[in-house]
């Protein structure tokens, strides 16, 4: 297929999400609406750290640091992965498109990574703009970063990847039940926050739970993002970067793998209408 | 397989499982559309219709038996099949409600891979083709049934099929908005060469006015299929009755033994407003006197009794025994 016409496809399926998250209210609700949740999350946060940092006299800007940066860029895995799960429940129970879509689009699959683009465009929104908020709260000085910015875009993309792909096994259980691809999507997103070196290193956890954290890709994308920004984070930035290839391309496969059965299950039961029969 | 048959079926069949029971939705279907006309699958609630349509739109897989869409396998080549059909159901609004008609449109003519142009020519186009041009700029959410049918139906002919499915196009229309769809239907095809289209409906004047030809459903099996004329000709050794009645209920009827009275086929459908019940006959004999007495046991009054000409309801009521409204 030549690139011009699929990259067209791609833009009006870009669009159509925007259209779809936007439209029904005035840009400026629009902007209250996306930024209240990831704020108010930052607050929260902020606030523990400010309370302990008082009551204890401990300022530690290594913490500082840690702990808003876990939080801003959580929001683009979380943007994005709580964007695509919903996309086949509103195109199946409320537009009654998803049959439309499937036969007019090569592969379902590929629909529902380009209709997430969005969030998470958007979600790079959020994680800079909680990051600007957020560090000068806790009393570190925005200026000291160093953002490397081709690393930074590498983040992005990498991030954008494995979160799609494990969004898209999300979506292909959704296909079976309208409430099960949400709530695994909740699940996911807790987990992802828990188990991901958001607000703490994985290794303060107990130790049954971490090898759910080394499963994951989040611990990994979380650390190489800080380190993207402050040249000075302690990692080795090499060896975190083959990891996270390696197990973004596990769940690539595993993406691909499972939305296949899916889609074949869900053409083999008759789900890709709503009808009243399920 | 030959290039002139747009759809073809062997031995189609699907079953579906609901709390434990089976159900045979389709049971070894057969059926041969050629090229560049209309073909009508005329059944009562449940006989199948939708499960067949969605079998060969690629949405469902069959349980056994083969399909071929434009010559491809549905089950092995969905990709290919795709690419020459499109669908459009009857009595349903689909699409993001606050886009308008246009903005909708101008999303699958891009699905379809139609440049960003040559989307919007193509959606005037079919404005003109389907008169829509006074809501293409309306939010889908706010059109009337009817336009949402037109809109459904130019959803249906972005992609330029070559075979078209409808399932129930004039579902839930009035009289006019039902008439101006079936029009469009019947000049699409004509208008252009080698385009099928496979249409459901259980109205039979609807069967009759645009199919070419006939497929009679039921129960998941296709019972007779021809073209309207042939199929009406299965009952014209038959006489046809229509007896309306006063004082006589539909269970009444039930209670006539139909052999006796050399009845083949018997429908009823009470006006309650007028209280008159018309008795639809299907007879193997003109004598209908058996009949004339059982009414006036019950205290019946008959008002009229004339033979009329065959239909293909009066078909259907041959082979099943009863009225296709009936279901
Ligand atoms: N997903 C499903 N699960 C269980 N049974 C189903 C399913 N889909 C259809 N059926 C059953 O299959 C049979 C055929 O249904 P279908 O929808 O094809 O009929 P139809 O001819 O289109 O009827 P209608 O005129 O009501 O649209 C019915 O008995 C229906 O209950
Ligand atoms: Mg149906």
């Amino acid at each position: 297929m030549d690139v011009e016409n699929y990259l067209r496809k791609i833009y009006a399926i870009m669009w159509f999400s925007w259209q779809e998250l936007s439209n029904w209210t005035k840009p400026h609700i629009f902007i209250a609406y996306l930024m209240v949740r990831p704020i108010f999350g930052l607050l929260l946060y902020a606030y523990i750290y400010i309370a302990f940092a008082v009551t204890s006299g401990l300022v530690d800007p290594q913490r500082a640091f840690y702990l808003i940066t876990g939080i801003a860029f959580y929001n683009f895995i979380g943007n994005g992965i709580y964007g695509v799960v919903w996309i086949i429940h509103e195109e199946r129970e409320h537009y009654n498109i998803l049959k439309y879509t499937y036969i007019s689009f090569p592969k379902l699959r590929d629909y529902l990574l380009a209709r997430s683009i969005v969030y998470y465009i958007i979600g790079i929104g959020l994680s800079i703009v909680v990051l600007l908020i957020g560090l000068p709260l806790v009393g570190y000085n925005p200026l000291l970063l160093k953002p490397n910015v081709p690393l930074l875009i590498f983040i992005f993309l990498i991030g954008f990847v494995w979160s799609a792909f494990l969004s898209i096994v999300m979506s292909g259980s959704s296909l079976f039940s309208s409430e099960f691809g949400p709530l695994i999507s909740e699940a996911f997103g807790g987990l992802l926050f828990l188990l991901g070196n958001v607000l703490f290193p994985i290794t303060s956890l107990p130790e049954w739970l971490q090898p759910a954290a080394y499963a994951l890709p989040m611990m990994d994308w979380m650390e190489l993002a800080r380190f993207s920004i402050n040249p000075a984070y302690p990692i080795d930035p090499v060896n975190t970067t083959i990891i996270l290839v390696i197990k973004t391309l596990v769940y690539v496969i595993i993406g691909i793998g499972f939305f296949a059965l899916a889609d074949k299950l869900a053409r083999d039961r008759g789900l890709l209408e709503t009808s009243l029969y399920h | 397989m030959e290039k002139e048959t747009a759809i073809f079926t062997r031995e189609l069949t699907r079953i579906f499982e609901r709390g434990g029971e089976k159900i045979r939705a389709l049971d070894n279907v057969n059926i041969e559309v050629p090229e560049g006309i209309i073909y009508g699958l005329l059944g009562p609630n449940g006989a199948g219709k939708t499960t067949l349509i969605r079998i060969l739109a690629t949405l469902l897989l069959p349980s056994s038996g083969f399909a071929y869409v434009g010559g491809y396998d549905v089950v092995r080549e969905p990709d290919k099949v795709r690419s020459v059909i499109n669908l459009v159901s009857g009595g349903e609004r689909a699409g993001y409600g606050i886009l308008t008609v246009k903005e909708n449109l101008w999303f699958y003519s891009q699905l379809y891979g139609l440049g960003i142009r040559e989307g919007w020519e193509k959606i005037e186009q079919l404005a003109e083709l389907l008169d829509m041009k006074d809501f293409l700029n309306v939010r889908l959410n706010r059109i009337s049934t009817g336009m949402a049918q037109k809109y459904s139906l130019a959803r249906g002919l972005l992609n330029d099929p070559d075979i078209l499915f409808l399932d129930e196009p004039t579902l839930g229309l009035d009289v006019g908005a039902a008439r101006a769809i079936r029009k469009i239907i019947k000049a699409w095809v004509h208008q252009n060469q080698n385009k099928t289209i496979l249409l459901t409906t259980h109205y039979m004047a609807e069967a009759e006015e645009l199919c070419d030809l006939i497929s009679i459903i039921h129960e998941g099996r296709i019972i007779a299929t021809g073209s309207p004329t042939e199929l009406k000709h299965r009952v014209s050794k038959e006489v046809i009755y229509k007896i309306e009645v006063k004082n006589i209920s539909e269970e009444d009827m039930g209670g006539l033994k139909k052999e006796e009275a050399g009845i083949v086929g018997l429908s009823t459908s009470y006006d309650a407003y007028s209280n008159v019940l018309s008795i639809r006959l299907v007879m193997d004999t003109s004598d209908v006197s058996h009949i004339i007495r059982y009414i006036e046991k019950l205290n019946g009054r008959i008002i009229s009794i004339s033979k009329v000409e065959p239909t293909l309801e009066d078909v259907f009521l041959k082979l099943v025994g009863v009225g296709l409204s009936e279901y």
